[in-house]
């Protein structure tokens, strides 16, 4: 029975609507990926997450007056140690893991990353960080592009994968597996098997005109229960942060841990949408302080369980947007610009780079923090540093933006 | 039209569209009265309480949060059993259009009661509903509109004021910028609630004392043609708001979001069908069944069966009415709620569980993919096992399916009543498989699991996840 290849299908009907392009795929054994074996996974947090009490700039003079009741205290900051001490900037008090992954020499900060023009509406900062092309092919995502341009027909379905709700407007452009866990890969036991179901199918897979995109997906499913057979236990391990963004990363990290060709994770976290209620930052069950620690907690688990694979793996943290300088009458902050990015793993160039241009009233835009650095700038580089991409990837990627080295900030060896 | 106006045809239906044509029965869905769908109320009521309490009745009634259970378990239930099954869908749209998150602990207590905010608007004038969505405490204590202030040189919280016109009404490109957001959030400055045990959760109220004009202190100072004129305070906002309601680009989202529900993700906002659905929305005053009639009755949705996708909650309640019937108990709450939040959960589509404000997607695209093929895989497993509470499944009745005598006899009627098609050698080796031919005899008695067996996987089918 000849197979309906998902990415190829799709390929597809962009070019001419309904034509179905069949080609053959393979099993779980990935091509020569010209990542060589790298994963980046993405962490987007969702609803615009509050830099500066993430990573707080205790050293500029006006973060105190701007943060009077819900600000980072020096006394209880994390600082910054190890090979890129810097005594300007600090941790949030309840990011422990985060803070020794710094210290350890394994993450570059970038304090005042964003889009490069004011957006305060949550949909529209995500859906152009998301499309990274800014008017120009608007439809795909950065990721998905990335993925396409360096695509094979041997790629495998979980070369690229989402653990959290529907697929991420920043994969657009390439089918990735996107699951609410690895349980959620396996048929009922009780039911069907995988081989009836294969069979039963082919009925419909032989009429191409019952819906060809849920048809395009029997095979490679099918496919990847298979391999999926293989890992045994996918539960959520004792000890693993039962949050979502713990429930999401664990899928990542046990794929990557046992060897799965995943070059892009994506998992979401939300809640960062603090208008309101901010709490202080030494009571670890505040409102910021809950978000700040279930995002340390999972990526803790996250480096602890995939060891040495840390060496070729690569988080980026974002978001689409940071919040406003002065926290507001509510004890929040409501939408802002900038946000701090993080980039951490073996390739990650410790430091804090990119400028900071300051909280003082004269030196805010629009009342936000200004942004220093186009967030494209870190992804093009870790991209690039990482994962091998070319400048012709990379003008596909991030069309219409200057993509080259003389835009980088060093976030990556 | 059955598979996409309601939530999976029955024999009953499609006898009652045979009947009346296509454009009559149309008619009955978008005038049959609440009344139709009496019974079922008073036995969702008596189930889940909460779903149809006020904010207050709730927090008297205590354990507030058995509301975010309660509240899917309905809206599934009602799915399978209204009759009024093109209502029930128009409030889903609804419901994702206004999206809250019902777990929030602001908006917790009142999420029953916008769901009957949203169930009596939905099927009248959009300005309505949308000063009613503005002034529902679910919303303004999602979107901190009840907490916004712009008193003593305050500055009010933009949130609200940038959802109603990006997600509720005339979207991203409407026309009006960042400055006109925070005009707006100065318009709805002072809309607020009651304060009820230091909840916002009393009666919506007006407190001019929190109210300030701001930008628009200037009665020239236009946002999306609209300017005050002569009007302050309150009555401002509200003039805002039906002005939103009125606005062509309301209109025209408006009727593109129900054409891509309706007919497909493959309408573009420009097509014919949507100017007209728009159109008719304006020139009936805010109308949203003239929208819907306009676009039902066109050749587009003629033409464009089975280009959907049914997404995971469309696909367990064409299910369940396809095996288990439409009615639903007697069952243990309890049970019955988580039963059917589980069945849904794995595929990311409990009914009103979405956590953002720009509702569920309805794009095909965002519902394909390896999990939710191996979650509909299983839903029909889960289903036809017959083991969710309220929705038992009668092995003598669909015995009855066919007045055959055999196996192939009741198989075929099986697929015609499912809506799939499977080839001779499929079937054969489907039976073969259960020790049968498509001539053994159909005996009540030890053909229970082969029916199972065989039902679920033509629940299993591509075809049956399409509408």
């Amino acid at each position: 029975m000849t197979t309906t290849s998902r990415r190829h299908f799709l390929a597809g009907t962009a070019a001419a609507a309904g034509a179905t392009v069949v080609l053959s795929r393979t099993g779980i054994a990935s091509a020569a990926a010209p990542n060589a074996g790298r994963s980046l996974v993405v962490i987007y947090l969702r609803g615009g997450a509050d830099g500066i009490s993430l990573f707080a700039p205790l050293g500029d003079p006006a973060y105190r007056t701007a943060r009077p009741t819900v600000g980072v205290q020096a006394a209880t900051a994390r600082a910054l140690a190890g090979p890129a001490a810097n005594s300007f900037f600090a941790f949030h008090p309840q990011a422990a893991r985060l803070s020794a992954l710094y210290n350890s020499g394994r993450m570059a900060v970038v304090p005042a990353a964003g889009l490069p023009t004011i957006n305060r509406s949550h949909f529209d900062a995500q859906a152009m960080m998301e499309a990274g092309s800014f008017g120009q092919g608007f439809g795909t995502g950065w990721a998905g592009r990335w993925l396409e341009s360096t695509s094979a027909p041997s790629d495998n379905v979980l070369r690229s994968v989402g653990f959290g709700n529907t697929a991420p407007a920043s994969l657009r452009g390439y089918p990735s597996m996107i699951a609410y866990s690895l349980g959620n890969l396996s048929l009922l036991d009780w039911g069907p098997t995988r081989a009836q179901v294969r069979a039963n199918t082919a009925d419909s897979l032989a009429r191409p005109e019952v819906h060809p995109l849920l048809q395009s997906w029997v095979e490679p499913t099918l496919d990847t229960v298979d391999s999926l057979a293989t890992l045994g236990s996918t539960a959520l391990p004792t000890g693993w942060p039962n949050t979502r963004a713990g429930r999401g990363l664990w899928p990542v990290a046990r794929l990557i841990q046992a060897g799965f060709p995943v070059e892009f994770g994506h998992v979401d976290m939300d809640g960062w949408d603090t208008h309101s209620g901010m709490g202080s930052p030494d009571e670890p069950t505040a409102t910021m302080s809950s978000q700040v620690i279930e995002l340390d907690s999972a990526i803790g688990a996250f480096v602890d369980l995939i060891g040495p694979a840390l060496d070729s793996t690569t988080i980026v943290v974002m978001s689409e947007f940071g919040r406003r300088a002065r926290e507001n009458s509510s004890g929040g902050a409501d939408h802002g610009t900038a946000f701090p990015m993080l980039v951490i793993g073996g390739g990650a160039r410790p430091g804090v780079v990119g400028g900071w241009s300051g909280l003082a009233t004269n030196q805010l835009v629009d009342e936000d923090l200004r942004v220093t650095v186009d967030y494209r700038a870190v992804l093009s580089e870790v991209l690039s540093r990482q994962l091998g991409a070319t400048s012709g990837h990379l003008s596909t990627v991030f069309p219409g933006f200057n993509s080259s080295p003389s835009s980088w900030v060093n976030v990556c060896r | 039209m059955a598979r996409r106006l309601t939530y999976g045809p029955t024999p009953e239906l499609l006898a009652e569209i045979n009947a009346l044509g296509p454009a009559a029965w149309i008619e009955t869905q978008l005038t049959m009265p609440a009344s139709a769908d009496a019974a079922l109320d008073t036995q969702l009521r008596a189930a889940y309480p909460r779903t149809r309490n006020t904010a207050l009745e709730n927090e008297a009634l205590g354990s507030v949060w058995e509301v975010v259970s309660e509240l899917p378990a309905t809206t599934t239930i009602r799915a399978v059993c209204a009759r009024r099954q093109l209502f029930e869908l128009t409030v889903a749209f609804l419901w994702d259009r206004f999206s809250v998150d019902i777990h929030h602990d602001r908006t917790q207590s009142s999420s029953g009661e916008y769901d009957t905010i949203l169930r009596a608007g939905a099927f009248g004038r959009y300005a309505d509903l949308l000063l009613a969505v503005a002034r529902s405490g679910a919303m303004m204590n999602y979107l901190n509109q009840a907490s916004s202030r712009a008193d003593g040189g305050r500055v009010p919280i933009e949130t609200f004021a940038r959802e109603i016109m990006e997600l509720h009404t005339v979207g991203v490109d409407g026309g009006y910028t960042d400055d006109d957001v925070v005009a707006v959030s100065y318009l709805l400055s002072g809309w607020t609630r009651q304060m009820v045990s230091w909840q916002w959760i009393g009666p919506y109220r007006f407190d001019g004392a929190l109210h300030s004009l701001g930008p628009f202190t200037d009665p020239n100072r236009t946002v999306l043609g609209w300017s005050r004129g002569t009007l302050t305070g309150e009555a401002a906002g509200r003039s805002f708001i039906d002005h939103l309601a009125h606005h062509p680009a309301t209109a025209r989202r408006l009727a593109h979001h129900l054409a891509i529900r309706f007919i497909g993700d493959h309408v573009t906002a420009n097509d014919a069908v949507v100017t007209a659905a728009a159109e008719a929305y304006l020139s009936a005053d805010t109308s949203i069944t003239a929208l819907l009639r306009s676009l039902l009755t066109s050749n587009d949705f003629a033409a464009s069966a089975q280009r959907r996708i049914r997404r995971p909650l469309e696909l367990g309640a064409a299910m369940l009415r396809a095996v288990a019937g439409t009615t639903w108990g007697p069952a243990d709450p309890t049970n019955a709620k988580w039963s059917m939040i589980g069945a849904l959960d794995g595929l990311n589509h409990v009914p009103h569980w979405w956590p953002d404000p720009n509702g569920y997607p309805d794009r095909d695209s965002a519902w394909v993919g390896v999990g939710s093929m191996i979650g509909r895989w299983n839903m029909a497993t889960w289903i036809s096992a017959g083991d969710i509470p309220g929705f038992p499944i009668d092995w003598t009745a669909i015995r009855n399916w066919t007045p055959g005598t055999t196996i192939g006899a009741w198989f075929a009627a099986a697929c015609a009543r499912l809506g799939v098609t499977v080839s001779t050698t499929t079937r054969d080796r489907m039976l073969s498989e259960l020790y049968r031919t498509a001539g053994s005899p159909l005996t009540q008695t030890g053909n229970e699991w082969a029916m199972r067996r065989l039902l679920t996987q033509l629940l299993q089918s591509v075809e049956f996840q399409t509408r």
